[in-house]
């Protein structure tokens, strides 16, 4: 299996250790990625606020490159993987609109080629969660986590892909078959307000603290992610809450592939662990997951 | 409060205009209030989103942009999943707020790429002490982020937040936790190569031009 | 020579308004045959039609063409007014002006152009038409009803009680419907068992009636007047002419299935009475979970049966009933709780259906009347109800509101208050519909007496926090979102058509709409016939409805088969398919193109009474003069009387030509 690979700004800045455990997962299980070259920002929410030509412009330039060379495109951030496949969807419908967009990016973008989260690479049907499992070398049953889809990776349904918007289970099935506890809980689709926690912070703190003290009610040890924007928020601001909010909480906030990773036995530092805000090392040592020296 | 609502057949009305923007039949709307119920930013909103919804469908153009609703929304889309009548709420926001951009002043925001210069503002906004609200904040940051994307093609957090914060007044936000995202590697103190560079700003460009002529034309 | 005679009507400013009347009055009289036309304001009030009968009369028509509104408004009102004075009524026709022309069109030249067209069009056909006179049909004065609910029982006993036998036919083990599952009924909160269950008695003791519970109608054939029904009757596995109904093999049975009377609150035998009031009061064993049927053990009931009634090899039986008319009477199921995915989907044990809530309370319910909710038996003391679950919810493909549920959750406050004096009861709700006699006093009572209080809006989500729900909801009124915590919450789901209704109202050739329910012939004028002749509705299979209403429209559906039981015969239009019996070739393609089963086989004999040649024969019972068959006849062998091909292309050649 190849894909394209659209990484995105986040995994080439602060979420380092997603595009790091991505590849380590993925090249683990025999799908071959090939990160689109000189790929740009897709113009993520500041763009489709401020206009429409642009939003689909930015993704749809570097999704011709992808159909150019046969591929489909697979992108590991919710808001890049969002854009992106609006954009082919909004050019499938509409071909005036298709050629007004071509001749602004000066290509020939057809709509032919696919859109993939991360999360639907294995759980598509490829036998990728099989592979998943057969080859899985850590037991992480101990791990008592809950999967937090956010916004994108939810809605609009026919974006996301999802069968039910109000209780995905693509992330479920994988940290499943990877061994973990997978915990129901309430807060999985809610929005933590990544996209104010520059501009209105004290709105993303109360949305980040909701969903905090949701998981650990829920009785989870840690949070996994599918999108670096939800990571920084819910990593970053966590220490944030003590301040403002009175409590204080340890939850580490895994990327589902750094997960992946630790089942597969992979070494802890292609996962980028050490990176994270919140350090998983403790809870990963206490688990007797990982040795002490790691 | 009192209203004065405006003719409802007139083409200039608000709700059409919207209505074109969005692509949404505002009309569907019957005000069950289920989107206000599960708006996660609902409780910081000076007008609930049903409320936004009905200034449209009365016309009242200035109390739907005037609210800082339109700023607060996340783009979550829970409101338009929920929604009975189908409607595409999140759009409508999408459209209120590029709407209230094209109205406005294009306020420039200004950005530094050098260190001279930056330097020199940080103490300009040393001296004035810039206090703005979430709607400047939002657009702000909006015009900041695709300033960034335009000069560099990919996204440059640091120049990013810092060219935030100078022009938002909030100077030391998320300052202290540049040394622990520096130290875990998070962010790049230099922004990355793209060499399209002068392809992307050729897409803003374009784009840029073919919205002012449609803007003419109307 | 023709002499015929045209009127054209103004339906007030309905035509006149866009159709030059007066001028189409005068270009009538100018066509060939035509004797006398006039115009006039209303042509179907009393002076109008005495325009039409002067006329015949004076000018001793042959022909009347009146040119006014669609023949589907008011055809049979001229027939009837032509008769009187002894004019053959299929010598009449109708010109739409209104329908299909003033109301369509919005030039008023051109407008007028295509009425005298249309005048002009029938003036021909009605040159060609013949006589013809009513067909007589004898009537089998015998109803079966379909459904032993509310509705299905009003409808049995007044059938009854104008002296006609009545067939009530019941899929459950017993009759009483939804109306026996429910507590105390709005707006006056008498109990619904009270005014029932005398109901349901009579329906065993009345000599006119036959109750066939436990059954199912397998085949409806024939038509108005004469069908004959196939009913299957369910193996009961219990011989009810030896059970005494004494209850000892209910109490003893080992297997526990959830109730359908309590609606899953509670368990039952796989042998069992439905509720202790049930009619008949005998037991029926549930095959799919009796463990004698399932694994071959047990035979624990026939063992202990005092009676010997017990037969578990007892079959399914068919018997077939003349019937006359048929009342539908199906009724409704609730939409189940587990559709929402942000309620939760049923996986709270304390969100329930009001359904389920009207079990709670009842006095013959599992907790004997006691409101303790299901998860851990404690009495709630904070409730929500939430209106519109499912209801006027496009994204749910049910875009109708459910009509019974402001009232029913009004009743729901006051129950609970009643039961539970500190409890709080919150209301959410879109619009409150109370249009029925006290009702809206009955809701204003729910709220300045019982203290419910009403939130304007509806739900977003539901979710657990430390073990208890929290609703998250807005408030509309004052803007803004508002969060309860609940100890149980009750949703009013939608009321929808029963599953699998579609396909019974194909058996029955009963059209339905959109989302299953029943159609009527006409919303306004013929609310409680169907579109076949001689099936009529009652109760909530049309449409959803409360107790009053249902018992109305029973009642008017029996006035319906006792007016059509009262007559000698049926008189039917004349508007018929005909055979042509010397050039049919009996290929029966005919009979294919029959949605009405009207064609049958007849064999003409010769002197010796030897079959000759077997041709196609009309029914005129059951043929509704589609005219279907004679598109399809490649002898042209079959006519439609009253549109047989001369006045169809009489009609097609007026139109090529005009002298305008």
């Amino acid at each position: 299996m190849k894909y394209a690979y659209f990484p995105g700004c986040s995994l080439h800045s602060t979420a380092k250790e997603f595009d790091l455990s991505t590849r380590a997962v993925c090249k683990n299980l025999d799908i071959e990625l090939v990160e689109i070259p000189d790929w740009i920002c897709c113009g993520s929410t500041p763009a489709h606020t401020t206009s429409e030509l642009l939003s689909l412009a930015l993704p749809l330039a570097n999704c011709t490159w992808a159909e150019n060379n046969h591929l489909d495109v697979v992108a590991p951030c919710a808001s890049c993987f969002s854009r992106l496949k609006i954009a082919t969807l909004e050019v499938q419908k509409d071909a005036d609109l298709r050629k007004k967009i071509n001749t602004i990016i000066e290509g020939n973008f057809e709509g032919n080629t696919k859109i993939f989260h991360l999360l639907h690479l294995f759980s598509n049907g490829n036998g990728s969660a099989e592979k998943l499992k057969e080859k899985t070398k850590r037991d992480l049953s101990t791990l008592k986590v809950v999967a937090y889809y956010g916004c994108l990776l939810a809605r609009p349904k026919e974006v996301a892909g999802v069968v039910d918007v109000e209780n995905p289970q693509s992330m479920d099935r994988i940290l499943n078959k990877a061994g973990l506890d997978v915990l129901d809980w309430s807060h999985k689709t809610e929005c933590c307000g990544a996209s104010l926690s520059i501009t209105d912070k004290k709105v993303s703190l109360r949305l980040v603290h909701e969903i905090i003290q949701t998981a650990a009610d829920a009785g989870a040890d840690c949070i996994a992610v599918a999108c670096p924007l939800c990571q920084s928020n819910l990593d970053l601001q966590q220490s944030e809450l003590k301040n403002n909010h009175g409590h204080k909480y340890h939850l580490p906030i895994f990327y589902f592939t750094q997960l992946m990773g630790l089942a597969l036995g992979l070494e802890t530092n292609k996962l980028g662990l050490k990176r994270l805000i919140v350090d998983p090392r403790p809870l990963l040592k206490n688990k007797n997951i990982i040795g002490i020296e790691e | 409060m009192k209203y004065e609502l405006p003719r409802e057949n007139d083409q200039q009305h608000f709700m059409s205009i919207i209505e074109k923007m969005s692509g949404q039949n505002i009309r569907l709307c019957y005000q069950c209030g289920k989107c206000s119920a599960g708006c996660p930013i609902c409780h910081e909103m000076e007008d609930s989103p049903n409320q936004i919804i009905r200034y449209i469908q009365l016309g009242l153009k200035e109390q739907a942009l005037s609210k800082n609703t339109i700023w607060l929304c996340a783009s979550c889309q829970t409101c338009s999943t929920r929604c009975p009548q189908q409607l595409d709420l999140a759009k409508i926001m999408d459209s209120l707020r590029i709407l209230h951009q094209q109205e406005s002043l294009q306020q420039n925001i200004p950005f530094s790429t050098s260190a001279k210069d930056f330097g020199h503002r940080f103490y300009n906004s040393l001296l004035n002490g810039l206090q703005m609200d979430v709607r400047s904040n939002v657009n702000a940051f909006s015009d900041l982020f695709l300033k960034m994307v335009r000069h560099y093609g990919r996204q440059f957090e640091t120049g990013l937040i810092y060219n935030y914060n100078v022009n938002s007044g909030f100077l030391f936000s998320n300052v202290l936790k540049g040394p622990m995202m520096l130290m875990k590697a998070k962010i790049n103190l230099i922004p990355e190569d793209v060499k399209r560079r002068e392809k992307v700003e050729k897409i803003f460009s374009k784009i840029e031009q073919l919205e002012k002529s449609e803007k003419e034309k109307r | 020579m023709a002499r015929i005679g045209v009127f054209v009507c103004w339906c007030g400013s309905n035509i006149a308004e866009n159709v030059d009347v007066v001028e189409v009055a005068r270009y009538a009289a100018t066509l060939p045959g035509v004797v006398h036309s006039v115009d006039y304001k209303y042509m179907c009030s009393d002076p109008g039609q005495k325009l039409i009968t002067d006329a015949i009369r004076t000018q001793h028509l042959d022909g009347v063409v009146v040119a006014a509104c669609s023949p589907r408004m008011h055809e049979v009102t001229y027939r009837r007014t032509v008769a009187t004075v002894g004019f053959n009524p299929y010598l009449f026709e109708m010109a739409n002006l209104r329908e299909h022309c003033s109301w369509v069109h919005e030039n008023k030249a051109e407008a007028t152009i295509k009425a005298k067209n249309l005048v002009r069009m029938m003036v021909e056909k009605v040159k060609q038409n013949q006589p013809l006179y009513q067909i007589q049909i004898p009537v089998t004065k015998r109803a079966l009803v379909i459904g032993g609910g509310i509705a299905g029982i009003q409808a049995a006993l007044d059938v009854a009680a104008g002296g006609y036998e009545v067939i009530l036919l019941e899929k459950d083990p017993s009759i009483g419907g939804h109306m026996a599952q429910l507590d105390e009924t709005f707006p006056t909160l008498d109990c619904s068992q009270c005014i029932m269950t005398p109901r349901m008695v009579e329906i065993v003791q009345n000599p006119n009636i036959t109750l066939y519970s436990y059954s199912e109608l397998d085949a409806l054939e024939g038509y108005i007047g004469n069908f004959t029904a196939k009913i299957r009757k369910k193996a009961r596995s219990v011989d009810i002419t030896k059970c005494t109904g004494c209850g000892v093999c209910q109490q003893k049975c080992p297997a526990k299935v959830p109730s359908e009377f309590d609606e899953g609150l509670s368990t039952r035998g796989a042998i069992y009475v439905p509720f202790p009031q049930a009619v008949p009061n005998k037991p029926v064993i549930d095959r799919e979970h009796c463990i004698k049927f399932t694994k071959g053990k047990c035979g624990l009931c026939e063992k202990i049966c005092p009676a010997g009634a017990i037969d578990y090899n007892q079959q399914d039986e068919i018997v077939e009933e003349k019937v006359g008319a048929v009342i539908v009477a199906t009724g409704y199921d609730l939409l189940p709780k587990d559709t929402y995915a942000e309620y939760g989907y049923g996986q709270y044990p304390d969100v329930i259906t009001s359904l389920q809530f009207e079990r709670l309370v009842s006095a013959s319910g599992p907790t004997n009347g006691e409101l303790k909710r299901p998860s851990d038996g404690k009495i709630p003391q904070k409730i929500v109800f939430i209106q519109c679950v499912g209801s006027r919810d496009a994204s749910q493909g049910r875009s109708y509101c459910s009509k019974i549920c402001c009232m029913y959750t009004a009743k729901h406050t006051m129950l609970y208050r009643h039961k539970v004096p500190k409890g709080e009861a919150y209301v959410f709700y879109m619009d409150i519909r109370a249009g029925g006699k006290n009702y809206d006093e009955f809701v204003r009572r729910a709220i300045e007496e019982d203290k419910a209080v009403y939130i304007r809006g509806r739900v977003s989500k539901i979710y657990l926090q430390n073990g208890r729900m929290v609703v998250r909801g807005a408030d509309t009124l004052i803007g803004g979102q508002v969060e309860i915590k609940a100890d149980m919450v009750v949703l009013a789901t939608a009321i929808t058509a029963p599953k699998g209704i579609d396909k019974f109202a194909q058996k029955l050739g009963v059209g339905y709409d959109l989302h299953h329910f029943l159609s009527e012939a006409h919303p306004k004028l013929r609310p409680v016939e169907t579109n076949s002749a001689g099936i009529y509705l009652a109760g909530a299979c049309q449409a959803p409805k409360d107790i009053p209403e249902a018992v109305a429209q029973a009642g008017a559906a029996a006035g319906k088969v006792l007016g059509l039981f009262g007559g000698k015969n049926l008189c039917r239009e004349p508007i018929v398919a005909k055979v042509n019996e010397s050039t049919c070739i009996g290929c029966f393609i005919c009979q294919k193109a029959c949605a009405y089963g009207a064609i049958e086989m007849k064999g003409l004999k010769d002197r010796k009474g030897n079959v000759i040649k077997v041709v196609a024969s009309v029914n005129t019972g059951k043929c509704q003069g589609c005219g279907a068959c004679t598109a399809t006849c490649r002898s042209n062998s079959i006519e439609l009387e009253g549109y047989n091909d001369q006045q169809i292309y009489a009609q097609i050649n007026a139109i090529g030509f005009t002298n305008d």
